[in-house]
């Protein structure tokens, strides 16, 4: 399933501004690694940069299976379904519990 | 040598504001809306500066006060003429301190924190650029440098210990060359420091460029400035033995303490700091030609350093303090002014201390230049102090080849 077009754009902006790679390198094939030169400090601050611009919390361990570009995309849309999920979750009442035995 | 500067980001341009006396203080509007602290005046380097000089996977630790120390350290081994091989091998080190961190990063390190109470979004480099050995561990990185790295934090005699351990470390032999200096950012939080204890400009808001007023009668204080100076120290064998250009000689050095008040200088170390220069010289006052001096333009400050002079050198040599044009540069001022003393050494001439109209009776008893002078300097001393009671005295000798 293509990642959304707003997922897409917002990790391609990340990548171009933050980390000054030149756009035409930033493919969703490109390794992060091999391709785009980053390292574990750079790997850091993309997952800061994500947090900063979708909101919620990456996880650590799907963010260190990530390798290409097309992976960004992938760890971004769970990260926004998992916020949405928690912010359901926290905004339910609690559940009524029965008073003495 | 390499120098960003508010007088100038090249030596050439410095060399030309020495000559004028051209001032790098600003009004600053960007702290108008900081409330409680007064003095609205600062010395942030010259414009033109641009930090994407340095490629992002070094500058990413980098606050500002790096970028600046890595400015000027690429323009002092260009000038030095060292190959990339002598800077990597171990016998080059380093020696650049500052008066903490960045004090940028610092700033928004806490801000986002206090005001998210969260370090969610905080970079990971972020501690990189505010830890206090910042400056050196970056340069050192980007230059690929092997040697020892020493980052000496002393705020205003950073720079000067900075020179001093390079100078000490080649004269061990420890190490064939020395990247050393300081740098500084004038930023508000460093203005606040001096603020607090009253020590900051705060009547020249109209006029900035008037203030700092070294040894002046209406001195109120000093002004922040920022930048960075870094000098190649080498061992004379080594840097002839490399046809390098050798620019003048450090011949001297001292550092001490008062071990009296945390922040009131003291006359007495100031002036045994001076005789140790002196004598780790193997001079005496009279074979001093010029001396580059602290003079901030605290009230307190400025007079007790004049006396501390005159009780070593009377009025037998002229003096002056570049700080009227550039403002206390901190971390930077005792490699920036060591920087613009050698300037004058090879230029022949004695930069002036701008905005001295009127001097202060209790800075009397030296000579002071008031305007700019033919001279020819053959040893020059270059003094700072420090809060803390810590003071450096440097001694310069021109090299003529």
């Amino acid at each position: 399933m293509a990642a959304e077009q707003d997922v897409v754009q917002a990790v391609h902006r990340i990548l171009v501004e933050e980390f000054e790679l030149e756009p035409e390198r930033v493919t969703a094939e490109a390794h992060l690694i091999d391709d785009l030169e980053l390292d574990s400090l750079d790997a850091v601050d993309l997952i800061a940069a994500l947090e900063d611009t979708f909101g919620g919390r990456v996880n650590e361990d799907e963010a260190r299976k990530v390798r290409l570009v097309s992976d960004i995309y992938v760890l971004t849309e769970r990260t926004i379904e998992a916020a949405k999920a928690k912010a359901a979750a926290d905004a339910e009442p609690p559940s009524s519990q029965p008073l003495g035995s | 040598m390499g120098a960003v500067s508010p007088i100038g980001n090249d030596l050439q341009s410095v060399e030309a504001s020495l000559r004028s006396g051209h001032s790098g203080v600003r009004f600053m509007h960007e702290w108008q809306e900081i409330e409680g602290f007064v003095t609205r005046v600062a010395a942030p380097p010259a414009a033109g500066l641009n930090d994407k000089e340095i490629p992002r996977k070094f500058r990413r630790s980098m606050g500002p006060q790096a970028v600046y120390s890595a400015l000027a350290a690429r323009q002092a081994i260009a000038q030095a003429g060292l190959t990339d091989q002598q800077v990597r091998a171990g016998r080059t080190g380093l020696s650049v301190g500052s008066t903490l961190g960045s004090a940028q990063s610092i700033h928004d390190f806490f801000g986002s924190y206090f005001e998210k109470k969260s370090v969610v979004g905080i970079k990971g480099t972020a501690f990189l650029q505010c830890m206090g050995h910042t400056c050196a561990a970056n340069v050192a990185l980007m230059l690929g440098i092997t040697g020892r790295v020493l980052a000496p934090l002393s705020a205003c005699t950073s720079g000067s210990q900075g020179i001093g351990a390079g100078y000490e470390a080649i004269l061990a032999g420890a190490q064939d060359v020395m990247l050393c200096g300081g740098a500084d950012e004038a930023h508000f939080t460093a203005a606040i420091t001096f603020d607090l204890v009253r020590g900051t400009s705060t009547h020249f808001h109209e006029q900035p460029q008037a203030t700092p007023r070294p040894f002046d009668r209406d001195r109120d204080g000093l002004v922040v400035g920022g930048g960075s100076g870094i000098l190649v120290l080498e061992s004379l064998e080594h840097a002839e033995a490399r046809g390098a250009t050798v620019l003048a000689e450090v011949i001297g050095y001292a550092t001490n303490c008062d071990g009296t008040h945390i922040s009131q200088p003291q006359q007495a170390g100031m002036e045994a700091c001076m005789r140790l220069g002196l004598r780790s010289a193997g001079l005496e006052p009279a074979d001093v030609d010029y001396i580059n001096a602290h003079a901030t333009a605290t009230p307190l400050g400025d007079a007790v350093e004049a006396k501390a002079t005159a009780a070593v050198f009377a009025d037998r040599v002229p003096v002056s303090s570049t700080k009227g044009q550039t403002g206390h540069t901190m971390g930077a001022c005792g490699a920036l002014e060591t920087i613009f003393t050698v300037l004058m050494m090879r230029g022949d001439f004695i930069a002036a201390t701008r905005n001295l109209e009127h001097l202060d009776p209790e800075c009397s008893g030296i000579q002071h230049v008031q305007s700019l002078r033919a001279a020819q300097i053959e040893v020059a001393v270059k003094n700072n102090f420090a809060f803390g009671g810590v003071n450096t005295s440097l001694v310069l000798r021109r090299f003529d080849g």
